[in-house]
């Protein structure tokens, strides 16, 4: 199988440093693959190394079936993490600018770059200065510039951050027709929640090293039910080994281990006639997984 | 390559529509014709007392001697028969000063001169134009008038250059050597203005581009090479266009520049020559340009920046502060070993084109040396600009930029 995207191995440090530290993940075409990390983990270095823009020490880079960086770098769309435009120029000009430079003509940078202002609402803002526009903006104008030349594979550094949840929510449609049009994204970000609202797959890094990656339905149920919801009238207090979270409305949450399994649960509930309106195991949230992972990878280092 | 082109016309664009570009466009030019009209007639207002300095102003004259009684009345001279008035003159602002000529005048040579205090007596030249007087009154007696013309202007020279096989040039004039140094001038002052100019802005240009971060954009649409040189080439070209508009506003203005231009239309010189004139010109500017984008890129402040740049300037300076000596001797050690130094073979080069050097290869190997240190000074400018992305935020040292020269390839 071609993947849009894939590293192996990756490896690059800076001075004694290891800073990404032998990473390898794929993505498939069309998807929209998450790649999470906690803040300062790895992930800018190893998109930016993916993209050639620093050299790796080790590993291998394949984008868009086979490709070096170089030779798959017109067909891919980037929005860096540093956020920035020249200040003095106008928004019209700057996408015209950086639409020439992805091969467009001259008019098909401009007609490209005013259409994508309308769509995230900024066709307005076409002749102001950069330096007029909010940061909000500014961002949009960026992400709008890795839109320009109908890439491929579209890779973004934490592309939500510092957005109002609007455009954020635009943002996100905007991905999706791309990711309908057939390109595949890539995005990082330390939000769990964008993650499991747009990814199927992800892999995360912690402390520059990988430690999941896969689907990510499969990696929740992989690590099996870790707690237990009840909703009843009352609760039994006699109940051993639990840890017990009231919630709303008669809700208990249990949370699981080797001492307290659903069965004594329900033994428990069933010995003490109280009748119950819901019994529901439920699967650990990224949330849990990233926090555990994480920390025990912090533990083992 | 193809996008050097994009970012030349982008350069470009930006550059010349900047206000401090337009303002300085059109401020030098402005700033010209102020130096041009309105000092002079400062000056002249404010020097009317000192009408002296010049050839021909008034001068007294108290001659014991007799020997200037046969010339009569002579023009801007008054003669005095006693000291206290003359010398009465000179506290009036009457006469620029006085001569005393005694009576053994022709034995002794010994004349006394009266003048007012202030000023360098070397820069006084009436004692040098009352030389004139007193020539033409010892030859007055004994000389026609022809002689007298000789005398006082006893030669105009015509030169004949020997080479190296003891044969004269067929011909070579005065006119040949201003012919020849007068546009190596031009081309050199040219360049030194190019390189002041060009390199604040590219300066500029590279650390802006540094600090606005759009840079991981650029770079991944295209190479730092073709940025490094689509600014040179982008900034060099608006440079060029400031200095034309400075030239012609210049010749129409001001009088005398013009009537320079107009000389040096009569000057022609020869082909091979000019081309290499404008060769180093271009030569010249991408070195220094290509050096201060590396300066550039590897600085995180412009004032940093500009600190180090006003000392790479110097060597360009130097052949032209030096050209007293090169002129004389195009093909001494100084002239040859400056010609194989990059920063200083542009200038050089034209400073020993001027002095009519007989070493026209080391002059063309000259040109060679500096366009292949321009072509590596890009190619190192690109390679900074390329470890600056690695040191994002870092204060450049030499060490680091050494490290990340090394990672960024």
């Amino acid at each position: 199988m071609a993947y849009a995207f894939e590293i192996e191995g990756l490896t690059k440090r800076f001075g004694d440093k290891t800073v990404v530290d032998d990473i390898s993940f794929t993505v498939e075409e069309g998807e929209v693959f998450g790649f999470l990390g906690p803040n300062g983990s790895g992930k800018t270095t190893t998109i930016r190394t993916a993209l050639g823009i620093i050299h790796q020490d080790a590993g291998e880079i394949r984008l868009l079936g086979g490709l070096s960086s170089v030779e798959a770098m017109p067909r891919v769309g980037y929005l860096p993490e540093e956020r920035g435009l020249l200040r003095k120029e106008k928004v019209s000009n700057i996408l015209r600018y950086l639409g020439r430079l992805r091969g467009l003509s001259k008019t098909d940078a401009l007609d490209r770059g005013l259409e994508l202002l309308h769509r995230v609402g900024l066709y307005e803002h076409r002749d102001k200065k950069v330096e007029g526009l909010s940061r909000g903006m500014t961002q949009l104008v960026q992400f709008v510039a890795s839109l320009l030349h109908h890439p491929e594979l579209i890779i973004l550094d934490e592309p939500f951050s510092g957005l109002d949840p609007l455009n954020v929510q635009l943002m996100k449609e905007i991905l999706g027709s791309e990711q309908a049009r057939g390109a595949t994204v890539i995005f990082s970000t330390h939000v769990l929640s964008d993650v499991e609202e747009m990814s199927e797959r992800v892999a995360l890094i912690a402390d520059s090293k990988l430690i999941l990656f896969g689907d990510l339905n499969e990696i929740r149920r992989s690590r099996g039910a870790n707690a237990v919801v009840v909703e009843a009238p009352s609760h039994p207090e006699d109940l051993p080994g639990a840890q017990r979270h009231a919630g709303r409305g008669g809700r208990v949450e249990y949370r699981l281990s080797d001492d307290l399994t659903p069965e004594m649960i329900l033994n428990a509930y069933a010995s003490s006639a109280i009748i119950l309106s819901r019994f529901e195991q439920v699967l650990p949230s990224l949330n849990d997984i990233f926090i555990e992972e994480v920390n025990n990878a912090r533990q083992n280092g | 390559m193809a996008n050097s082109r994009i970012i030349f016309e982008e350069e470009f664009r930006r550059q010349t529509r900047r206000t401090s570009w337009r303002i300085f466009t059109i401020g030098v030019p402005l700033l010209m014709l102020i130096v041009a009209f309105i000092v002079p007639v400062i000056v002249d207002r404010f020097s009317d007392d000192d009408e002296g300095g010049k050839v021909g102003e008034i001068v007294g004259i108290i001659d014991h001697s007799g020997i200037t009684d046969s010339l009569g009345r002579i023009p801007g001279v008054i003669r005095f028969t006693d000291l206290e008035e003359g010398t009465n003159s000179i506290g009036d602002g009457e006469i620029k000063g006085l001569f005393v000529i005694p009576d053994d005048y022709i034995s002794s040579g010994e004349v006394d001169w009266y003048r007012r205090g202030g000023g360098l007596v070397s820069d006084d030249n009436t004692g040098d134009a009352f030389h004139n007087v007193l020539r033409i009154a010892i030859a007055d007696d004994a000389l026609s008038d022809d002689l007298i013309a000789r005398v006082l202007q006893p030669a105009d020279y015509t030169l004949f250059k020997v080479d190296e096989f003891g044969k004269p040039d067929s011909s070579s004039s005065k006119t040949d050597e201003i012919a020849r140094a007068a546009p190596a001038f031009l081309f050199a002052m040219l360049l030194l203005i190019s390189i002041f100019v060009g390199s604040a802005s590219l300066l500029q240009s590279v650390t802006e581009e540094k600090e606005n971060r759009m840079v991981e954009m650029l770079v991944t649409s295209t190479s730092p090479m073709s940025i490094m040189l689509g600014k040179i080439l982008g900034l060099g070209a608006a440079g060029l266009l400031q200095i034309t508009i400075w030239l012609a506003v210049a010749s129409i203005s001001i009088p005398q520049i013009g009537d320079q231009f107009s000389a040096l239309k009569s000057i022609s010189l020869e082909p091979d020559l000019m081309i290499l004139l404008v060769a180093f010109y271009f030569a010249g500017y991408f070195v220094f340009a290509a050096l201060m984008a590396s300066i550039g890129a590897a600085s995180t402040s412009v004032r940093e920046a500009s600190q180090i740049s006003a000392i790479i300037m110097i060597p360009a300076v130097i052949p032209i502060y030096t050209s007293s000596l090169i002129i004389p001797n195009p093909d001494g050690t100084l002239a040859r070993v400056l010609t194989f130094f990059p920063l200083t073979a542009p200038t050089a080069s034209m400073m020993r084109i001027a002095g009519g050097t007989e070493r026209m290869y080391e002059v063309v190997l000259g040109l060679l040396v500096t366009a292949l240190a321009g072509v590596f000074l890009l190619w190192l400018s690109a390679r900074v600009f390329r470890a600056g992305l690695l040191l994002y935020g870092q204060r450049m040292s030499l060490k680091s930029v050494w490290g990340a020269l090394r990672q960024a390839d």
